[in-house]
């Protein structure tokens, strides 16, 4: 039992050293938004429709939020569309 | 696996293990490219130049981060020239590659470096609020203020708009080289190049030229270093020769009884032979890689190296590198000269041939890496190179062809140095087929191709005999038994006092390290092989961890892993906590044991809860989703486990409300004895004879359970007497109540009672009733009690009766004179018994005959009260 838990707490601590996963991007509106999404090198559209939460930029982008701002995301963030502002957390 | 235990170190060395195949891979990887020039050779501007988010002086980190990003443009123009230049060279491509990658993540965090300012400015808009309709009057400091923000947030948009265009043309140099080399790739392989007279004797020509500047280059390298740099060179083939020499020394001293064979031992172990095969392959393979990198190194930090010898020499010692390894591999597998260290099931002669050709072919295919090296670093003819590609091929053909004939299969049961068998078919023809089609493919002039596969062959080959090397070690110390006979295994028994158990499970762990390292560097490295870069491996490794999608549903291994190590963590806490709260706060709290024991019990469970709730979240399994899960299988699980749950449920209210507690003395309707245990489901009762019953809690709720220590542990017990009629009961009255007075133990409030029972048929019966402190005392007070009965009434001359009958026969006047009749009759038989017996029944006994000495006689069928009368109990 204790050798079991130390093993996994091994694994765990070596595979906690890989890259991070995808940004998790909510629509908090009252209305779908279209976020423009800039990932390896293509241009894309990305329709949210309220309250949805989609992931995406498993190794970065930019993005383009309704108001205008444009964003860059590392991957891994959470990020909220309120208002048609981008709020990373 | 028990013949050689000393020797068993390989397997309990694992940490060693871990650090060898470690060290391992960079020597596969240069064996596998013998030729790739060296690190040395490249000057790389781009990665000097790829923008580091310097803390830069000026005041704005707007315009710095502008200023970053009009570098890193910079930067990829410089990249585009240059896969422009090396469109040719696959390796130089991989390199422009991760360097492309590298700005565009630059890129990325140049950007993303924003974040921060940008929240703070939203935050301070929306605190000064909308602008006022046009011609209502504002505060000017909030208005200017306002303005100033709003400048910013456009400035800071436009910068990473730029830095989103810059990073799709960088990601699309990353994707025109990955297309570049994929075309490269095809090109070379299957560009046909028709070998005759003419190109052959062109190559004589360029070989000619090629010697000559080869040693002309290495020459006047030599004399120069010798003339000029002399110390130098002397100091880093000392330095080098030193710790190449250290790393020998240390690790044959450590590890002796595996590294070397001991021609003494007459049929080593299976896991004796494959450690030392292992370590006999790894260790001097790596001082050699030892040498050769630190002698690089410094030569190349001396100065002594120039660039067009410095190719050379790299490749000169990865072609000494991958002959050496090859050789110790084949030394190994095949042990030529040693049959009883020999791992694979060949005979002799079979070995002989084997080893002379696998060598043979390691040698003709280096040889062509390193002369390929040679002729790139001094921009000979490409003829030449394809010409020595060309006969490369072909002899690497022929060998395999004709290692596809050798005959050495050891029989089953045969000796080493028997008549072999042919190799299995499915060995057998690839091999033969392999060969062949390498001689065809050269012949026909695809030559790049031919070259291709031939190293894909041998370098392949000897990646997957090391791999399986590792696999098979694996497989044997998994074996039962296997790990505690090695010499790690006993100095842990020793040194730890482990036992057969905790040793084998250390051998299972061992062996699964052992296939994971052996897979976990085997697999990469045959895919560098094949080709594919270490970061893309490493991502898809990545991506195989952190992201699996199926459908809509995502996980991740790592989550999974996390959340399994979560609970764990959770687990080991809450049973340290327990232990602490039991130990230190509940043992200092005087509560009673039955309250700590509810106490530490329900803490387990919270710990369990919170622990399994902590490892659900961290394996990113949405909690509402489970709850969905539950909600639909409630009913289910309402009627299934209605018992678990009743029993459950009942778990805990006995810990709450503690109707008996661990060591408590309990009667329930089947069982009595000491409660043990009370877990969740059951509760387990000891009996008095040790035998554990384990009791369903909501039996134990829904029944009623007696207790004969659930508030104190006071009791009463009973001693039972009779003596005879002709006693005093008053004074047996008064000699019982001293008796009970005096005795140990017994409570003197509530007092002890004597009671006159009753008149029983042969004795009055009298009882003594006492209390007890502790009513487990019970068995021996009643024991001592008894005992000074029997004493005191012995002394005092009270009888203790046996049970006693009167007995009254009434007899009619018929029967009484058939009786005098019978027993008269019977006198005149007495020497006839028999006779009697028949003719009378046995009725004609007559009590005044009765001396009670006739033998054999009792059971004559009488019955006349001749045992006292007991027949008539």
């Amino acid at each position: 039992m204790k050798i079991l838990s130390i093993a996994f707490l091994a694994i765990a601590s070596l595979v906690g050293a890989l890259p991070a996963m995808a940004a998790d991007i909510t629509n908090a509106d009252k209305k779908a938004v279209v976020i423009d999404v800039v990932e390896n090198g293509n241009r894309s559209k990305l329709p949210l429709s309220p309250g949805t939460t989609e992931s995406i930029c498993s190794s970065g982008c930019f993005i383009t939020a309704p108001n205008g701002d444009r964003i860059g995301l590392s991957g891994g963030e959470t990020v909220k569309i309120s208002g048609g502002a981008v709020i990373v957390n | 696996m028990t013949s050689r235990p000393g020797s068993r170190l390989f397997a309990a060395l694992l940490a060693a293990a871990l650090f060898g195949m470690g060290a391992l891979a960079p020597a596969l990887a240069q064996n596998a490219q013998p030729s790739s020039p060296a690190p040395v050779q490249q000057s790389n501007p781009a990665a000097a130049s790829a923008p580091a988010p310097a803390p830069a002086p000026e005041p704005s980190p707007v315009e710095a981060a502008r200023k970053q990003l009009a570098d890193a443009s910079n930067a990829l123009k410089a990249l585009t020239a240059q896969v422009e230049d090396q469109a040719d060279d696959d390796q130089q491509l991989a390199d422009l590659k991760l360097k492309v990658d590298a700005l565009t993540k630059s890129i990325l965090d140049i950007s993303v470096s924003f974040n921060p300012r940008l929240t703070q400015i939203r935050e301070r808009l929306a605190a000064l609020g909308d602008p006022p309709p046009a011609g209502t009057a504002e505060d000017p400091a909030v208005k200017a203020e306002r303005e100033k923000l709003n400048a910013e947030r456009a400035t800071i948009n436009s910068v990473t708009g730029d830095a989103e265009n810059l990073s799709v043309a960088s990601r699309k140099l990353s994707n025109a080289i990955t297309e570049d080399r994929r075309t490269l790739f095809t090109n070379t392989l299957l560009r046909k190049t028709d070998v005759n007279l003419d190109t052959l004797s062109d190559a004589v020509t360029a070989f000619g030229d090629e010697k000559t500047d080869f040693v002309q280059a290495v020459s006047s390298w030599f004399s120069f270093v010798w003339n000029f740099k002399f110390y130098q060179l002397m100091s880093a083939l000392f330095f080098s020769v030193l710790a190449a020499l250290v790393l020998v020394i240390f690790s044959y001293r450590l590890l002796s009884p595996v590294v070397r064979r001991d021609a003494g031992i007459e049929r080593p172990a299976y896991l004796s032979r494959l450690s030392v095969a292992f370590w006999s392959t790894v260790l001097p393979t790596l001082a050699l890689l030892a040498f050769e990198a630190i002698s690089l190194f410094l030569l190349d930090n001396f100065n002594v190296l120039r660039s067009d010898v410095a190719p050379i020499l790299a490749a000169f010692m990865g072609l000494l590198l991958a002959i050496f390894f090859v050789y110790r591999l084949t030394m190994a597998v095949l042990a030529p000269l040693e049959p009883n260290w020999r791992l694979a099931h060949v005979t002799d002669r079979g070995a002989r041939l084997l080893s002379v050709t696998i060598m043979a072919l390691a040698v003709v295919i280096s040889f062509d890496f390193f002369f390929s090296a040679v002729s790139k670093a001094l921009g000979a003819d490409v003829i030449l190179t394809v010409v020595k590609s060309y006969f490369t091929s072909v002899i690497a053909g022929l060998m395999l062809f004709a290692m596809s004939f050798i005959k050495p299969i050891r029989p089953a049961d045969a000796a080493d140095d028997a008549a072999g068998q042919a190799w299995p078919r499915i060995v057998r023809w690839p091999l033969a087929l392999a060969g062949a089609a390498l001689v065809a493919t050269a012949l026909l002039g695809y030559v790049g191709l031919a070259r291709f596969a031939a190293t894909q062959i041998v370098m392949a080959g000897a990646v997957i005999v090391t791999t399986f090397l590792g696999l098979l070690s694996g497989r044997a110390i998994i074996k039962p038994g296997a790990f505690a006979d090695t010499v790690f295994g006993r100095y842990c028994r020793k040194r730890f006092q482990l036992g057969e158990m905790e040793l084998d499970q250390i051998g299972l762990a061992v062996g699964f390290a052992f296939y994971t390292i052996a897979i976990v560097i085997g697999v990469p490295l045959l895919l560098m092989q094949w080709g594919f870069q270490l970061q893309e491996i490493w991502t898809w490794l990545s991506q195989i961890f952190t992201e699996i999608t199926i459908g809509k549903f995502h996980f991740s291994i790592i989550g999974l892993l996390a959340g399994v190590a979560f609970f764990f963590v959770g687990l080991w806490v809450t049973r340290w906590l327990q232990g602490w709260l039991d130990g230190n706060v509940l043992a200092r709290s005087k509560l009673d044991s039955g309250v700590r024991n509810s106490v530490k019990t329900g803490f387990g469970y919270v710990g369990i809860a919170i622990a399994a709730l902590f490892g659900i979240s961290a394996a990113g399994i949405d909690l509402s989703s489970l709850a969905l899960v539950a909600g639909a299988l409630s009913l289910g699980i309402g009627f299934g486990l209605q018992n678990i749950v009743s029993n459950f449920v009942s778990g805990l209210i006995l810990l709450v409300e503690r109707p008996f507690k661990v060591g408590d003395w309990v009667v329930t309707g089947t069982t009595e004895g000491f409660v043990r245990r009370i877990s969740v489901r059951a509760t387990e009762i000891e009996t008095f004879q040790h035998l554990s019953i384990i009791v369903p809690n909501s039996e134990l709720i829904n029944a009623s359970v007696g207790n004969w220590t659930h508030k104190n542990r006071l009791g009463r017990v009973e001693i039972a007497v009779g003596v005879g009629y002709d006693s005093d009961p008053r004074r047996v009255m008064e000699i019982l109540l001293e008796i009970a007075q005096a005795q140990e133990n017994v409570l003197r409030n509530p007092e002890p009672v004597v009671a006159f029972q009753g008149f029983g048929d042969s004795s009055l019966n009298f009882e003594i009733r006492v209390h007890l402190a502790d009513v487990l005392d019970g068995l021996k007070v009643r024991n001592d009690i008894r005992l000074t009965i029997f004493e005191r009434f012995k002394e005092e001359g009270i009888e203790f009766p046996f049970p006693q009958r009167d007995l009254h026969l009434k007899i009619e006047d018929g029967v009484a004179s058939i009786l005098r009749e019978a027993v008269t009759q019977r006198g005149h038989f007495r020497g006839n018994p028999e006779k009697v017996h028949t003719n009378m029944g046995g009725l004609g006994h007559r009590p005044e005959d009765d001396d009670g000495s006739h033998p054999g006689h009792e059971d004559d069928g009488d019955g006349d009260g001749h045992e006292d009368g007991s027949h008539n109990n």
